[in-house]
């Protein structure tokens, strides 16, 4: 089975899951696991197959939502336009200071992402004309398609479901181009990839900016499903348990991404007598992880495929 | 503006300022023994002021018994924190151990918001009395008490490092490991001590601030960044660069109050770091040791 035949096949599983799972708790969450995976394949690609770090993905998640939600409370304009506005304003805003930062690498390029997503949730809390402030926005309208309003758990689960597929389709077939081997060239060494002609500064801002907008069309879409929005959602922990999810589902393979927002949606409700504080369970999980395998659940799986069927080693979806 | 009101930043600046040296330093004494960046720094400084709060007001201890205990309780937790994780991945790469001590800071701000709640915790002043006044400024005791007891800490680190052998044993590992290690020394014990004084560096810093700002369960990563910001401003792995860059970064801080609304304080100091960053990596008064410093954090 080819990595394509086994994600449609995952992709076919995953759209009839709701049949099983109708009570609108569990729905709720795997509409969460569809916005998580459209941020989180950014994220995989930026982090794990480019080797940039960003702990500031939380700023580009408020800017789509924030942009998307003020133009469609304020002017009227269609949220499917808005959702479109968004995610290009959070991947124009990631492609103009990804240039400049990105010359920063490892632990700089850390804080200084970081910084940029403390200094977005300072703005939308101050700018109280725009953003309103800390009580944020409300009355936020449902994406309409013109026949269809997306306004049930069910309906946003197609939605945002098909938009999901789309986009890891497109991400499993991205990270077989020239183009990812370049990123991933330049994650292993930059000299190398300068060598061979790749312009470095160019390609991280490009990576970067893709990131950036697919966390802007998350939030574009968390905003119109939710109705409301406010500071509270887009936190530094927001960026920062996203880059843990991902670390945990595996990066270095797209795969990993899917496992780590399912688990960034689930895990809260698992746990959900620790309220808030479930992000113990992934600090926890991370460290305990990565001491032993800092390839993640994704590298354990190909471990235990390889060691149960050797021949199916070569197909195992960690290799894409 | 009066001669007042600019004592007044004066002194609130350098009164958070020694705050944010004492997170710097810390971040200093780790990455000289590691070359790592714990992300985790600003915990220490956080469980610092919100165990102290709990120690003098839910169980009564006398404020200095309880200041030492914290200190060696939190400085424990930062030894077993090395024990238990990164000195056994020492060679794990940088993204690695990044999302490692991410993982511990969670970690930890999760474990004090599931112990102690979500509200500011407070304690009292260590000791009651009117403030001072110095050209029109009102200086709090507790700041006072902030200010002396940084630069007693400093002075006292400084002091471990010229005079102390095990002092010199930790400046000799920073300098050169590999040669530290050829003369014998113990490094990984060295790294355990590090780890020991950085944490204890933070707790002591988070709990005299507490009686002036209070203690939450999230404060920890802003003022890791601030204390990143700090040691990065005054030139990275520099004792005296931490000291000078957490004074320059407090009193930048509350002058931007003059001319901002408060809500913007913390991004000044952000805006800080990322110019820092940018413009001059090495910092303010990097030499060829701190260039060194910038080329392994950007590795």
């Amino acid at each position: 089975m080819s990595s394509t035949q086994r994600a449609l096949l995952i992709a076919f599983v995953w759209l009839v899951l709701p049949v099983a799972f109708n009570q609108s708790a569990t729905l709720n969450l795997l509409v969460f696991s569809d916005i998580n995976l459209i941020q989180a394949i950014g994220l995989s690609l930026l982090f794990g197959y480019a080797g940039q770090i960003s702990l500031g993905q939380a700023g580009f998640y408020a800017i789509g939502a924030y942009v998307s939600s003020a133009l469609a409370l304020r002017t009227g304009l269609p949220p499917i336009a808005g959702m479109f506005v968004g995610t290009i304003v959070a991947g124009a805003v990631g492609y103009v200071i990804g240039r400049p930062v990105l010359r920063l690498r490892g632990y700089y390029l850390a804080m200084v992402t970081a910084a940029f997503g403390l200094i977005v949730h300072a703005i939308i809390v101050e700018w109280e004309d725009v953003t309103g402030g800390y009580s944020g926005l409300t009355g936020i309208p449902p994406i309409n398609l013109g026949v269809v309003t997306i306004d049930s758990p069910l309906r946003m689960f197609y939605f945002a479901g098909t938009i999901a597929i789309i986009v890891f389709l497109l991400a499993l077939r991205m990270v077989r181009t020239p183009y990812a081997r370049a990123m991933q060239t330049m994650r292993e060494s930059e000299a190398a990839a300068r060598s061979v002609g790749v312009n470095i500064s160019k390609l991280k801002a490009e990576v970067f900016a893709l990131a950036a907008g697919l966390s802007g069309l998350a939030g574009a879409l968390y905003a119109h499903y939710i109705g409301y929005i406010s500071p509270d959602s887009f936190t530094i922990d927001t960026s920062i348990n996203l880059l843990l999810a991902l670390v945990i589902g595996g990066v270095g393979s797209i795969w990993g991404a899917g496992i780590g927002a399912v688990l960034l949606s689930f895990l809260p409700e698992w746990l959900h007598v620790l309220k808030s504080a479930y992000g113990i369970a992934f600090g926890a999980i991370v460290i305990v992880l990565l001491t032993i395998e800092p390839g993640g659940l994704v590298a354990i799986l190909v471990s235990i495929q390889e060691r149960l069927l050797p021949k199916a080693a070569l197909d195992a979806p960690g290799k894409n | 503006m009066s001669i007042a009101t600019i004592m007044q930043f004066i002194v609130s600046g350098v009164t958070i300022g020694s705050v944010y040296a004492l997170v710097g330093l810390g971040f200093n004494l780790i990455f000289n023994a590691t070359d790592i960046i714990n992300f985790a720094q600003g915990e220490f400084v956080m469980l610092g002021g919100v165990l102290a709060a709990i120690a003098i007001t839910q169980w009564h201890w006398p404020t200095a018994v309880a200041l030492i205990a914290v200190a060696l309780a939190v400085g424990g937790l930062g030894a077993l924190i090395d024990f238990a994780t990164i000195s056994r991945v020492r060679h794990a790469s940088v993204m690695t151990l990044v999302m490692i001590t991410l993982g511990i800071s969670v970690f930890l701000k999760t474990g004090a918001l599931l112990a102690v709640g979500p509200n500011p915790l407070y304690f009292p002043p260590f000791t009651q009395g009117l403030p001072l006044r110095f050209f029109g400024a009102v200086i709090q005791l507790q700041a006072l008490y902030v200010v002396v007891i940084g630069i007693v800490l400093m002075c006292l680190l400084q002091l471990f490092y010229a005079r102390s052998s095990l002092g010199r044993e930790m400046l000799a590992c920073a300098i050169d490991r590999e040669g530290a290690y050829l003369m014998g020394i113990d490094v990984r014990l060295m790294v355990r001590i590090s780890f020991f004084l950085s944490a204890l560096l933070g707790a002591i810093a988070g709990a005299m601030i507490t009686p002036l700002t209070n203690a939450t369960y999230d404060e920890g990563f802003t003022l890791a960044l601030k204390g990143f910001a700090a040691s990065a401003l005054g030139g990275f792995g520099l004792s005296s660069g931490a000291i000078v860059g957490g004074l320059m970064l407090g009193l930048i801080e509350s002058i931007s109050v003059a001319f901002l609304p408060s809500g913007w304080k913390d991004s000044v100091a952000l805006i800080v770091l990322i110019v820092v960053l940018m413009a001059k990596p090495s910092g303010l008064f990097g030499g060829r040791q701190e260039r060194r410093h910038t080329e392994v954090l950007a590795r």
